[in-house]
């Protein structure tokens, strides 16, 4: 168990600095996301399950939603259009 | 295609001038926007500061005294020579200052972080351990929470229990924020008369998944709203998986399919009617200075869905308020199909 957390904590460490130093705002915020995740299994570890589902609720869910919105419009998913376009023809 | 052209905010450019980088891609020199403003940066760097306007309209002068066939395309003469200092202002732009300023600001950014990174670091050093018994969080209160909380507020989850019966008015409160936000954003982004968003629907994969997936989550999300008081869940976590399962919803059918049953008007209906539900249930707490004479609780009891009183409505009211939030965030957000 406690070379789960470890490895837990490990993960969580690294989601963060990945987070910061990615280039695409689009992949920091996935990496968010599974920090997110991560996060809420090591909630429910620390005997707190009501935190862990609203993590998982909030942190992993409306929160990158919210950001992938303002992506949008912000006009930062535009490149991926230009990919999916690209592979088209 | 035209838009592809002003993807790069002014502050990127500025900072891919300040790095002195080339910018990326193939069409970045082909783009005269951002060559016009490198050349309008590097003369206020080794001139005065001018307005850009006011630059533009010079070159675009100098251009027609050239006799250039199209005044708007590049510029390839020499940079126009400064306008002479009014002597009575004093100005305060020195000479290739900026680019110097906008290096220092990266290097402070780096340094502020590493600063506030070794506070933390040292406040975590003197948190004490986790579980231990002289912590300053292991005190009378949550003795009693933990002793006496099923006896008084009726919940068997001691979470809820807090949440709904001894901090009652934070979690009033709270839903009061959620709902003033809520407003404000429709007051700010929604013009009326506008017509319905139309998006074209997901693609395959997300539909047929959604079809199996989505009736799980809104199940999920309703049990954990109603179960709140006997199990780990509660009005907030449910309230926020109901209002992603209504914005998946939204994604597969289209905005304007869920937005006929749900219209903006509805949802506040719905919301103030919550708020004003709760208020009304919680009266009594309030009155009475939260101490419930005269107005004993029945005690849950796990496993019982209709056992904690009061705490089930009151529990359903938070998660509608919450869900129908992040709904109207979510509706209010999306860009119209013309942007």
């Amino acid at each position: 168990m406690i070379g789960l957390e470890l490895l837990l904590l490990i993960f969580l460490v690294f989601c963060a600095i990945a987070t910061v130093l990615c280039k695409r705002l689009i992949s920091s915020i996935i990496i968010f996301m599974a920090y997110s995740a991560v996060m809420s299994l090591v909630w429910f570890l620390l005997q707190s399950p009501d935190l862990a589902i609203t993590e998982a609720a909030v942190g992993a869910g409306m929160t990158s939603l919210l950001f992938f919105l303002t992506l949008q419009r912000i006009n930062q998913l535009k490149g991926l259009e230009q990919d999916e376009d690209n592979t088209k023809r | 295609m035209k838009t592809t052209q002003n993807d790069n905010g002014w502050f990127r450019r500025i900072l891919q001038w300040a790095s002195e980088s080339e910018s990326e891609g193939a069409d970045a020199p082909e783009d005269p926007e951002k060559q016009e403003f490198q050349e309008y940066l590097e003369y206020i760097d080794a001139h005065d500061y001018i307005e850009f306007g006011a630059y533009r309209y010079m070159r675009y002068q100098q251009r027609k005294e050239l006799g250039l066939d199209e005044p708007t395309s590049h510029y390839t003469a020499e940079p126009p020579t400064p306008q002479k200092k009014q002597k009575g202002k004093k100005s305060h732009h020195k000479q290739g200052v900026l680019r110097k300023q906008l290096r220092w600001y990266q290097v402070a950014s780096v340094l502020i972080t590493c600063v506030i990174f070794w506070i933390l670091c040292l406040v975590v050093m003197e948190l004490p351990e986790f579980g231990a018994l002289d912590a300053p969080a292991w005190n009378e209160v949550v003795q009693r929470y933990l002793q006496q909380g099923r006896e008084e507020t009726g919940a068997v989850n001691a979470i809820t229990g807090m949440i709904l019966e001894y901090r009652a008015f934070d979690t009033f409160g709270e839903s009061v924020v959620l709902f003033a936000a809520a407003i404000s954003t429709i007051l700010l982004l929604r013009t009326p008369n506008q017509p319905l968003r139309q998006r074209k629907a997901g693609d395959e994969i997300l539909k047929e998944l959604s079809k199996y997936l989505l009736p799980i989550i809104l199940l999920f999300g309703f049990y954990v709203i109603l179960y709140g008081h006997i199990s780990p869940g509660g009005g907030f976590s449910g309230g926020a998986i109901l209002g992603a399962a209504l914005i998946l919803a939204s994604l597969i059918l289209g905005a304007g399919e869920v937005g006929r049953v749900l219209t903006s008007k509805r949802v506040t209906y719905i919301t103030v009617f919550s708020l004003l539900t709760y208020a009304v249930m919680k009266f009594y707490s309030f009155y009475t200075g939260a101490n419930h004479v005269g107005w004993e609780i029945p005690k849950g009891e796990a496993g019982h869905l209709f056992s904690g009183g009061f705490l089930l409505p009151l529990n359903l009211c938070v998660g509608l308020i919450v869900a129908c939030t992040m709904y109207t965030f979510y509706t209010l957000f999306i860009p119209t199909e013309e942007e």
